[in-house]
This record gives structure tokens, sequence and C-alpha cells, in this order.
């Protein structure tokens, strides 16, 4: 390549994948890495990111043939990155590979203090949000697989119904019952455990 | 709204709160993990075209179906036809439709 010439387009590398030049995918990588490893860091704990990250872009590889150009090459990636970490909440709660983590005394105290309302000055604390994160990941665990997944990007990650259908192919129904179900184990959850604290 | 659902929303909003988990740093250089990653599609390259194949064959085998349910029904459409467009039957109607269209005796 001339070191003039303008990079190639996402829709060019594509194309030249498809053709058989399959090093063409290298600069797609590089140019989507980023994005990738940011979906997957917020959905699968630290130590599986690289992994996932990789099999997302072995996906899409191999999917390329169904790729229509309508929507950017970004947006289809996206896709499949939420579809990988949901597939791999489903297959974490088949065969979970560590026990569920349990909750210990600081973090019942977290509960505690969060249910009682007291908690402004206490959660601008490092600890605190710890715990919190902590006791999120454990009651997230307990809900599992896809339902985790739309709690967390609706909740956390603030996105909306339909955002949610298209990166997951659903209907918004499906989404809405989905997060209606998870939400009302989450509750329940977390009010067994205020109840254990007593 | 009782007591329980009360603790129960400021407990989930509260989670909600918590910051997402922090970032690890990778445990491989970039490089490194993007060697692994082309070394996989290298692999798979010959699943693709196999699937590309596949696809081209069967759009090929599609395109080939659809000619010859549309060579077929004209066929039989002609069949059918023919011999009705041939009759006296048919002619004997047409014309009585044009003596009445143009009232002619």
């Amino acid at each position: 390549m001339q070191p003039d010439a303008p990079m190639p387009s996402d829709a060019e590398l594509i194309a030249r994948v498809r053709a058989g030049h399959v090093n063409d995918y290298e600069p797609l990588i590089t140019r989507h890495r980023e994005q990738v490893f940011a979906i997957v860091a917020r959905h699968v704990p630290g130590a599986q990111v690289a992994e996932l990250a990789h099999e997302v872009f072995v996906r899409a590889f191999l999917s390329l043939r169904t790729y229509r150009a309508e929507k950017p090459f970004a947006h289809w990636l996206s896709r499949i990155a939420v579809r990988a970490c949901c597939d791999f909440w489903r297959q974490q709660a088949r065969h979970p590979e560590t026990p569920a983590s349990t909750l210990d005394a600081d973090h019942q105290d977290w509960l505690e203090t969060a249910a009682q309302g007291l908690a402004r000055e206490k959660f601008a604390e490092e600890i605190a949000q710890r715990e919190a994160a902590e006791v999120l990941d454990w009651a997230l665990a307990q809900v599992g697989g896809a339902e985790r997944m739309v709690l967390t990007m609706l909740h956390r990650d603030g996105h909306s119904v339909s955002d949610i259908a298209g990166l997951l192919g659903w209907t918004q129904t499906r989404v809405k019952v989905t997060a209606f179900r998870a939400r009302h184990k989450l509750r329940g959850l977390l009010a067994r455990q205020l109840k254990t604290t007593r | 709204m009782n007591d329980r659902d009360a603790k129960l929303d400021r407990v989930e909003q509260a989670l909600w709160q918590a910051s997402p988990p922090a970032a690890t740093p990778p445990s491989q250089p970039v490089e490194v993990w993007r060697a692994n990653v082309m070394r996989a599609v290298r692999l798979a390259a010959p699943e693709q075209e196999a699937a590309l194949l596949d696809l081209s064959w069967l759009r090929l085998q599609r395109a080939a179906m659809a000619a010859v349910i549309v060579a077929a029904v004209s066929w039989l459409a002609t069949q059918v036809w023919a011999p009705v467009r041939d009759s006296d039957l048919l002619k004997a109607a047409w014309v009585q439709s044009m003596a009445e269209t143009w009232n002619l005796e």
C-alpha cells in the first residue's frame, strides 16, 4: 500500500476479505478492537474479555457473508459482541466454572444501609462502590443468562428497549417481558437477602 | 407503596449506580492478541470459502428450480389454453360478443 494512499473503508476491506484476501481482515480488527473490548468488558469478567473479544472477531469473520452494507460494520460487530456475551452467560448458567459467589457480612451491611437510604456519603467511598458492584455481581449471577444481559443493558448502560431489541435480534416485546421477569427475580433475591440480614 | 417495596427500590437504585466492573489490564500485548485472532481466522478461512461456495451453489440451485417451475407452469398453461383458443366454440362466442357489441344482426 502507498504511504499516501487513504485507508480503505470497511466496505472495501470486507469486499477484499470476501474475495479471499484473508489478511485484509487484520485492519478491520485493528480498527474495531477497542469498540469490541469496550462492549465485552462491560458484560463479562475481566479475565474473560480478551478471549471473548477474540471469539467475536472469529465469529464475525465466519458470518461475513451475511453482512449487508445497509448498516455500518461497527454496528453489525456490536450485535455480534452483545450476542457473544449473552451466549457466555447462558453457557455459564448451564456449566458454571466457578461456584456462585456468596455475600459476606460487609455485603449484608451494604444491603441494609442501602435499604435504609442512608448511604449517600458512604457510597462516595471506593469501598462502598466495590461492595455495591460485588452485590450486583452476586445478584446478576443468580439471575443468569440472557436475563442478566437485558437487565444490565437496560438499567446500568441506559440502552432503550428498541436498542436492546436491535442488538440482541429480539422483538421489543420479548425484551420487555424478559426485563420484567428478570427484575422480578432480582427483587425477590434482594428481598430474601434483606430478610436474612435482620 | 409499602415499606418493603420502598427498601427494595432504594437497594435497586443504589445497585445500578454501582460503577461497572473496572477494566482489567490485558493479559497479553495487543499485537500478540491480534496475531492469535488472525491465526484463528486463517484456520477458519477454508470454512468461510466453503460456506461461500455453498451459498453460491444454493443460489444456483434456487435459480434453476425457479426456471424449471416457470417453464412447467407456462407449458401447462399452453396445454390448457391452446384447445380452448382453437375451438370453434370460442370463435363462435367471440363472433356473438362482437355482434352484440356493435348491434349487428
